[in-house]
Formats: C-alpha cells, sequence, structure tokens
C-alpha cells in the first residue's frame, strides 16, 4: 500500500515534470515506460525496427498531449492507448487491413493449463506476430485491449461483421498454432520420460 | 464461445506486462524530435513578433511621411500640429500664466480660414487686418471667464458655435471673417475661431465704468501680484483675469497665426 503511495506521487511529479518540457524528466518515464509501450506496438507491427519508430512518435505524442491527462485513470493505460492508436496509425498508412485467409477450424481446444507451464509470453507473441495484420490487429484490440467490435469497426474504418469475422479467423489460426505447439510439448516430454 | 473465451484469457494472461527493450539509440531519436519540436515551437511566436514589428513601422512611417494638411478636420476646431503650435504660441503676457496663452493657441484657425483670411489681408487694405484685430479685442467676457486647465478647448468650441449662431445676426463686427464664415456655413469642414462680436469697444468699456483696456489689464496684474506676495493660490488671479485681456490675447493669438501662415 504505501509502496503504491509512493509510486504515484513520484508518477505524479515526473508528469508535472514532464510537462513543463523538464528533458530529464522526459528522459525518466521513457526509461520508465519504453519497454511495456514497445511491447504493444511489437503486438501490432511485425516489423521491429519499425515498432520502435511507432514507440517513439507515441512517446513524442504522449510528450505533446500530457496537459491533456487530468490525472483521472491510470497514466500508463492513458500512454497504452496512444500507442495503440499510433500503432493503427502506421498500420492505416503501410498495410493492407483485410488479408482473407481459409483457415480450417480446430479439431479440439488446446489444453490451456499444459500451455501455460510449457510456453513463455515470447512465444506467445511469436504465435501473434505469425497472424495477418488484419487478423493480429482485430484480435489484439479486441482480446488483448478489450474494445468492442462496434468500437474496432470505427477505429479501422471496417464494418462489425468484417471485424467479427477477423476475429474468429485469428482466434482459430491461434488456436490450430496451439494445438501443434501443445503436440510438440508432448513429443518433447515423452521423449524426456522414454 | 467458452473456447474463445478461454482463448482470449490464456494470451492476455500470457503477455500482459511483457516488456520488449528498445535499442539503445531509440531516446537518442526521441531526443532529436524534441529538440526539433521546440525549436519549431518557439519559430511561431518569432515570426509573429517579426509581422508585428513590420506592421508597427509600416504604420508609423505611414503616418510621419503623410502630409500636415492631409490631417482630417476635426469638425468645428482644427488642432494644429506641435511644430505649428510652437510658433503660434503667443508670447506670455504679464499677469497670465504660460499655461494659459498656450491654451489659447491651441486653438487654430483652420486652414480654408487661414487662406481666407490671407487672401483677403493682401487684397484689401490694412485697415481691414486692422479690424480684424479690434474686433478681437473687443469680444466679450463671459466665453473665455474661465480658462482653467483642460476645459479651454471645450470652451473654444462653444465660442465657436456660439459664434456661428450668432455671426450672421451681426454681421458689422467683422467683414472679413464673417464674410468668411458665412461662405463656408453651408460646409461642415469650415472652422470659424470668431469670438461673438456681441459688443462693440464703447460698450465694453462702458461695462468696465469707463476703465480703458490697459487700465484692466493693470487691475489684473495688480490683483495676481497682490495674491502671490500674500501666499494665496495664483489660481484665483487667472480666474479673477478680466475678458478684456483675454480677448486681446485672442486677437494677437489670430494675428500670430495668419502672420505665421503667410511666412509659411
Amino acid at each position: 500500500m504505501t509502496l503504491r503511495i509512493e509510486k504515484s506521487v513520484k508518477e505524479k511529479g515526473l508528469i508535472a515534470a514532464c510537462k513543463k518540457q523538464d528533458r530529464k524528466a522526459q528522459r525518466a518515464l521513457y526509461e520508465q515506460y519504453s519497454p511495456k509501450m514497445l511491447a504493444i506496438c511489437v503486438r501490432y507491427i511485425r516489423e521491429r525496427s519499425e515498432a520502435e519508430s511507432v514507440m517513439v512518435s507515441g512517446f513524442m505524442r504522449i510528450f505533446d498531449k500530457l496537459n491533456m491527462y487530468e490525472g483521472k485513470g491510470s497514466f500508463e493505460g492513458w500512454m497504452c492507448k496512444i500507442m495503440v492508436n499510433e500503432s493503427l496509425g502506421y498500420l492505416r498508412k503501410h498495410k493492407s487491413m483485410y488479408l482473407e485467409v481459409d483457415i480450417e477450424q480446430a479439431e479440439r481446444t488446446p489444453n490451456y493449463e499444459k500451455l501455460d507451464e510449457s510456453l513463455h509470453a515470447g512465444d506467445i507473441m511469436k504465435l501473434i506476430n505469425a497472424l495477418p495484420v488484419g487478423y493480429r490487429t482485430v484480435f489484439n484490440l479486441y482480446a488483448i485491449e478489450g474494445y468492442s467490435h462496434k468500437e474496432i469497426g470505427e477505429m479501422l474504418d471496417i464494418s462489425e461483421n468484417t471485424s467479427k469475422s477477423q476475429l474468429s479467423r485469428a482466434r482459430a489460426m491461434l488456436q490450430k498454432q496451439l494445438l501443434e505447439l501443445e503436440e510438440m510439448c508432448n513429443q518433447a516430454k515423452e521423449g524426456y520420460e522414454g | 464461445m467458452k473456447d474463445n473465451r478461454e482463448l482470449d484469457a490464456f494470451i492476455k494472461n500470457k503477455i500482459e506486462g511483457e516488456e520488449v527493450m528498445p535499442a539503445s539509440d531509440a531516446w537518442n531519436q526521441l531526443n532529436e524530435q524534441l529538440d526539433k519540436k521546440g525549436k519549431t515551437k518557439k519559430a511561431p511566436w518569432l515570426r509573429i513578433a517579426a509581422v508585428l514589428a513590420l506592421l508597427i513601422t509600416g504604420t508609423v512611417s505611414v503616418l510621419l511621411i503623410l502630409p500636415e494638411n492631409d490631417m482630417s478636420p476635426v469638425a468645428g476646431v482644427r488642432l494644429m500640429p506641435v511644430q505649428k503650435l510652437e510658433k503660434a504660441t503667443l508670447p506670455a503676457v504679464p499677469g497670465i500664466s504660460m499655461s494659459t496663452s498656450e491654451t489659447l493657441a491651441q486653438v487654430a484657425l483652420p486652414p480654408v480660414l487661414h487662406q481666407k483670411a490671407h487672401h483677403k489681408s493682401e487684397n484689401k487694405s490694412l485697415a481691414e487686418n486692422n479690424t480684424v484685430h479690434q474686433v478681437a479685442e473687443n469680444s466679450p467676457e463671459e466665453e473665455m471667464s474661465d480658462v482653467s486647465g483642460t476645459a479651454a478647448e471645450a470652451q473654444a468650441l462653444q465660442v465657436a458655435s456660439n459664434t456661428t449662431e450668432t455671426a450672421s445676426e451681426q454681421p458689422a463686427a467683422n467683414e472679413v471673417l464673417l464674410a468668411s464664415a458665412e461662405e463656408h456655413k453651408a460646409s461642415r469642414e469650415t472652422i470659424r475661431i470668431i469670438y461673438k462680436p456681441t459688443k462693440n469697444k464703447s460698450e465694453v468699456e462702458a461695462e468696465h465704468d469707463g476703465k480703458s483696456l490697459e487700465k484692466a489689464r493693470e487691475d489684473v496684474r495688480d490683483f495676481i501680484d497682490d495674491a502671490k506676495s500674500k501666499g494665496e493660490n495664483t489660481l484665483q488671479g487667472l480666474r479673477a483675469l478680466s475678458s478684456d485681456v483675454l480677448a486681446l490675447n485672442v486677437g494677437r493669438l489670430k494675428d500670430k497665426v495668419i502672420g505665421n501662415n503667410k511666412n509659411n
């Protein structure tokens, strides 16, 4: 509890200093949050260097709009939204969102408990990155960020039904890949035990 | 449906809080962009300041270049430019403070009237010029009895308007100036500084119990000197100033102004 309050006070001070264009404070804010922000950008943009550029421009926007942050709600959440919007802006500019790929439905659902033990966050990130851009974007927005199909439709300028179909295909693709990973893990376990 | 929720929750839990370390030069990129942004933010103010400076310089230059004659006349009285004011200022009359004579001097004749008077004075005899002087001397005291402070200019306006009303009723007082006044009455641009010639010299003298103008001036001077020696407020002396003295000064002012115009 005390730690959380201390963090909040420290964060407020940092924000106040950043509002005054204090370069040291800006650097401190960047160093504190850039890994998390880059993780968001990487989920949307496959190329690492592009994702970094988007993160940098996202930080520019954060410093620019800092006066608009009223202190209500999580500051990190506010920054995450900016990063997501920046990433979407990049995708709108550079990528075609509507790649339709026919995917066979998975025969069964993976065993998530077993997968949780054997897979790391990096492995899941790779699975997400392997998705076509349209699927990946809609899945990120819906499953991770928590937007509704209506909101996603407005953000990506697509219909709600398109958003739903993209999500459905993304899920099917992820499930299929997770099943393949599960089988690989099982085989590795059997080989180890055998 | 349940499978979907499980999948979403599994992935979200797995990657939530995931961190990816950026390259070491990412901060340098950001730093450079922040520097550029800072410069571009300052630039608009510089541009605005430059534009404002240009506008002010331009306006001042235009105002300075404009000829004095282009100054648009104000209805009733036109104030003279500073240079002319200096020329038109009367020498201080004993018993009258400088502020009084300067205030009087600021009431200038309009260009049209200057021209008329000038023209007439060139073509007509000296006697006519003397008439102008004399009429000024005979001006009544009512309008000019209180000349203190800034009210002088407003008074002059009042005098001018009174003159316009009464000038046609008593044209005999000043043929030259009244002729000019009547000629330009239709046009509001014409400004007339003619003191209401309601009384002639003898009437004025009768009003002052037969005292001559010089005598009246001496009385006033004595009054002010007396007030000064007693340490009283000299403003009282000013207020007690005889209308005859004022009228005399107005006459001198007109002569001076006309003379100045002639010289110019």
